[in-house]
Formats: structure tokens, C-alpha cells, sequence
């Protein structure tokens, strides 16, 4: 089925998306697949930051492309369609939040212990080297924003226009936070910190 | 240590090749800028492999992520694939005047006539408001169609499907998110709309049909347990219902496939050509046989006349008929089965006894 797509496309990932878009509208069932396999990783790893539970995570993304394929003809995406999943996922993410956000309340008026979890994968720690370390700290160390943004922009490879319709924000905003979370990686070379010359 | 030229990147040539999007020259440009220095090296590696780290979940399985949302997609949506059909009957004029029925089955054949005549009525009225309260319940109710005895008529389903069905039919199914239909007795054609994620599947007797982009005819006779399927377009599977394990005969266009039933072993599937101008006459209303056993033929003319037949002779019944038979009067149609098959016909009311044609030379 995907392949039969790649065929029939020369465009860009985004007009392919778009065609599958058309597609889902007219109830094409391996389309509204392909349109999944294609992002859903990404996308849930993007709720996962949120919700930090990766069946959560997952439920949200389902959740969206459930919503899309209802909505059928009816659904239009102007923009990247990328931008719209991730802006969908996020909203839909944040809506599980805020949810939860009642439901611990009450579970903490019922004097429930919340188990707090800490999801750093040891094996990961062990192999990197201590510049990899050192990378991660700074990334960690971002607001939380900020550093959405990089990874939407170096992992996930959007543009800065995607970004700003995933997360609601100016272009040019997305690109004052790539510019400053560079110089505070390029801090970490030892020749362009200030203090070690 | 650093030559001039590689010791200064512009932080926006760094961010496209991050990204991806950089040009040829500029990805020269972050080459010789990393090989001048290896502390730059190890650090465009971290930003690449730490960023892709802590943006992607380790262990998400891409494929069973799709398994699950294919299941909710089927669990949740359920939307019925023919919910509440329409139904455009285009009958045939009732050949045979309406008789009071008799006892047995002829009088549960007309109850169910009217209850279709009801639900047809019922659907054409309400149709639209019935979808629209129906929603994505996953309530399973059942629909049949039933038409009496020299009936013929044309549904719609909401899938697209055109189903023509034959005189004496019974179909149903149920308003599931499958589009399986079941074939009780009859005889019917489909112009199915293909969709690879939802088969169309016919259930006859002991036969399953799945068609595979196709128009096609399934018949299953009363007087006997073969399913008969012909093949008008595309291709369709047919396969004994009760071996799954079988994977079944395909048929292409002009192929009949017979589902033999054989005792409680599993049934066995023929395949043959067929000329498709005969065998699908019926669609248009014509009665044309060829090398067709007596028994089918009989069938065909009990489903369009209120009449039934009895041989004389059981060996009768599996005497071929060829031809097409002339007329819409049931004595003309009768007189020339007679002179086709070489038989005496012998009418009282609704009661057709056929007996071989006693011949001086016949018996010794």
C-alpha cells in the first residue's frame, strides 16, 4: 500500500500527507495507515514528553487519528500536515493533563501515595561518552520550549514554519530559540568558552 | 592550530545541517570544520545522537502501534458498513396472479413479504433520520430482504453495492462493521464496490463467497445444497464454509464455481466456464438454460411460478435442459420444457407433475 503511494507522488512528504489526507476523507483505510506508520513514532515520543507514561502516550496519538478519520471530509489542513498532528497531539496531550490534574488532586485528598517516576535508562548513561553527558545536560537544562523546539527542529527535521504551527508560536520565535540553544551547546567546545579561551 | 577557514561556522549553516536541510556546500562547509578538531567532532555526534535520544522513546514498535490503532479503528468506530440501506425496488411485475397461499412454506415465503414490503417502506421514509440517530452505536440489528415467489428487485446498499435479487430470495445480514451477507435461498447478483479493508463476503448455504473487485451471482437452490457462484467481473474466492483451512478455488470472469456438499466431509469446489450471456440471464429476467440439470430448472420455475413439481421418475431430475424459454405465461413456458425434454406435464392448481413420455418402443 505504500509503496502504490510512493508511486504515484513526486512531491514532498507534505504533499503526500496531504494526499492522504484526501484519501482518509473518501473512508480509504490504508491511506488513514500509512498516515500513522509514518509519524507515529515521532508523535508519540512528542506526547510521551508530556504525559511522561508511553501508553498515555500512545492513547493520545490514537485518539487524534480516531478524531481525524470521523471527521472525514470535514477535516481541512491549511498548512503542513506534520504541524497539524503535532499541534493536535500536543493539545490532546495537554487536555489528558489537565484531566489527570483533577483526578490526582482527589486522589491526594484521599491520602493515596502518588508513586513519583524517574525514567532515565541507566544502560544509556553507562555508554555515552561524557560529551554526549555533557550535550544532554544542556538540552535538559533548556526550557522545556526551547528545547521542544530543537528537537522538533533536529530530530524530527522541521522546518521553522512547522514548528510554529506545532507549538503555536512566530517563526520567528522558533528561530531566536535555535539561535540561543546553539550558543549554549557551542559553550561545551572548549574553544568557544569564554572563560577557558 | 585551526586553519582560517574552517575555524568559524555560521550558526544558521550548523541548524540546517542539523535539520537536514543543508546544501551541498554547506555540508562541505561543516566537514572540514569538524575534521580541523576531534572535541568537534565527538560534540556534533552528541548534539546528533543525544537530540534523536531524548526525542524519540526507545522500544515504540511502529508495527504494533499500527495493530492497536487498527483495532481501536474497528473496536470503537464500528461504523455499520450498510447500515440501513436503501432499497430502490425495481419488481418485476408478478407473473403469477396472487394466489391465497397454502399451508407450509409457501405461507411463511408471503409473511415475510409483507414484513419487507413494510421494512422497505419504513426505510425509504425514515432512512436519513435513521443513520443519524444510529451514530457509532455498535447496536447489531439484522436486515433481510425477501422476495416472493416471481419477484425480482434491486437494492442499494450503503456501501455502494448493487445486490439484484432473484424471485423466492432471502438475504440478510447484520449491521456489523463487516460486510458479510448471507444468501438463505435464491438467487442473487452483486456489483460490489470494492474496498481491499472490507471484504464482501456471501455466505450460502455451504459456501462462502469474498469477492475481489467484482460483480458476481450466487445462487443457492432449495432442492439441493450446491452454491453455484458466477463470476461477471473481477475476480472472487469461494471456498466451503466449513473448511477454512481451504484456501479456496479463485474464479475469474465467465468461471462458475459449484459448492458440492459431500456428507459431513468437507465440501468440494468445481470450477468450470460458463457462458455468461445464460447464466446471468435471470438478472435481466430472461429464462435461458444451458445443459442446466432438470432439478435447477424446476427450481427456476418454482421461484418465478406459484407452482411445485413432481417428478415421476427421480432420475429425471438430473436430466439436462438447454435454451431459452419463451414467454412470461407458465403454460407456454411449461409446453416447451415438454417438447425441450421430451416429457408429459401434467397441471392441477399449483401441483406440476412431470413423468417421462411413455413411447411404444420404450418399454420392451
Amino acid at each position: 500500500m505504500v509503496i502504490a503511494w510512493h508511486d504515484t507522488t513526486t512531491g514532498s512528504p507534505d504533499d503526500l500527507d496531504h494526499q492522504r489526507l484526501y484519501a482518509i476523507a473518501r473512508g480509504d483505510t490504508s491511506a488513514f495507515t500509512a498516515l500513522f506508520e509514518a509519524h507515529a513514532v515521532a508523535l508519540v515520543s512528542a506526547a510521551n514528553r508530556l504525559v511522561h507514561d508511553v501508553n498515555v502516550a500512545e492513547e493520545v496519538v490514537q485518539d487524534v487519528f480516531l478524531s481525524i478519520w470521523r471527521a472525514g471530509a470535514s477535516l481541512r489542513v491549511k498548512g503542513s500536515v506534520r504541524g497539524y498532528l503535532y499541534i493536535a497531539v500536543r493539545n490532546s496531550a495537554i487536555k489528558w493533563l489537565r484531566h489527570r490534574g483533577v483526578e490526582q488532586r482527589w486522589l491526594e485528598s484521599q491520602h493515596f501515595p502518588i508513586e513519583e517516576e524517574r525514567a532515565d535508562d541507566p544502560a544509556m548513561l553507562f555508554e555515552a561518552s561524557d560529551m554526549d553527558r555533557r550535550v544532554r545536560d544542556a538540552i535538559d537544562r533548556l526550557s522545556p520550549q526551547a528545547r521542544e523546539i530543537l528537537l522538533l527542529r533536529w530530530s524530527e527535521q522541521m522546518t521553522y514554519a512547522e514548528i510554529a504551527t506545532a507549538l503555536g508560536l512566530a517563526v520567528k520565535t522558533v528561530e531566536n530559540h535555535i539561535g540561543r540553544a546553539l550558543k549554549v551547546l557551542r559553550r561545551l567546545l572548549a574553544e568557544d568558552r569564554p572563560d577557558w579561551g | 592550530m585551526t586553519s582560517s577557514d574552517s575555524s568559524v561556522l555560521p550558526s544558521d549553516v550548523l541548524d540546517r545541517y542539523l535539520a537536514g536541510g543543508a546544501s551541498r556546500v554547506e555540508r562541505d562547509m561543516v566537514a572540514r570544520w569538524v575534521a580541523a578538531s576531534p572535541e568537534r567532532a565527538s560534540w556534533l555526534r552528541a548534539i546528533t545522537t543525544q537530540s534523536r535520544t531524548v526525542a524519540r522513546t526507545p522500544d515504540l514498535d511502529p508495527l504494533a502501534m499500527t495493530a492497536r490503532l487498527q483495532a481501536r479503528l474497528a473496536a470503537e468506530v464500528r461504523r455499520p458498513a450498510f447500515a440501513d440501506s436503501e432499497v430502490h425496488t425495481a419488481r418485476t411485475p408478478t407473473r403469477s396472479p396472487g394466489r391465497v397461499p397454502g399451508i407450509g412454506t409457501r405461507g411463511l415465503a408471503r409473511m415475510r413479504v409483507n414484513s419487507w414490503i413494510v421494512a422497505a417502506t419504513l426505510c425509504v421514509v425514515t432512512g436519513g433520520v435513521f443513520w443519524l440517530a444510529r451514530g457509532w452505536s455498535a447496536a447489531t440489528s439484522t436486515r433481510e430482504f425477501v422476495t416472493r415467489t416471481g419477484e425480482q428487485t434491486t437494492l442499494r446498499l450503503v456501501d455502494g453495492t448493487r445486490v439484484v435479487l432473484g424471485p423466492s430470495s432471502r438475504l440478510w445480514y447484520s449491521n456489523t462493521n463487516t460486510r458479510d451477507v448471507t444468501l438463505d435461498h435464491g438467487v442473487a447478483y452483486f456489483d460490489v464496490v470494492h474496498d481491499p479493508a472490507h471484504p464482501f463476503i456471501v455466505h450460502a448455504a455451504d459456501a462462502v463467497a469474498e469477492e475481489l473487485g467484482t460483480a458476481f451471482s450466487v445462487s443457492a437452490s432449495t432442492r439441493d445444497t450446491t452454491v453455484r457462484v458466477v463470476v461477471a467481473n473481477g475476480r472472487v474466492m469461494v471456498r466451503p464454509a466449513n473448511a477454512m483451512r481451504t484456501a479456496g478455488v479463485l474464479l475469474s470472469r465467465g468461471d462458475l464455481g459449484e459448492v458440492h456438499p459431500v456428507g459431513d466431509a468437507e465440501s468440494r469446489v468445481t470450477r468450470r466456464r460458463v457462458d455468461l450471456a445464460v447464466a446471468l440471464a435471470w438478472v435481466e429476467g430472461r429464462l435461458v438454460f444451458d445443459r442446466t440439470p432438470m432439478r435447477d430448472v424446476l427450481a427456476a420455475l418454482e421461484a418465478r411460478y406459484d407452482v411445485s413439481f413432481t417428478v415421476s421418475d427421480s432420475s429425471l431430475l438430473s436430466e439436462r435442459v438447454s435454451g431459452p424459454f419463451q414467454g412470461d405465461a407458465l403454460h407456454d413456458i411449461l409446453a416447451q420444457l415438454a417438447a425441450v425434454s421430451d416429457l408429459d406435464v401434467t397441471q392441477s392448481g399449483t401441483r406440476v407433475v412431470l413423468s417421462r413420455t411413455k413411447r411404444p418402443s420404450a418399454r420392451p
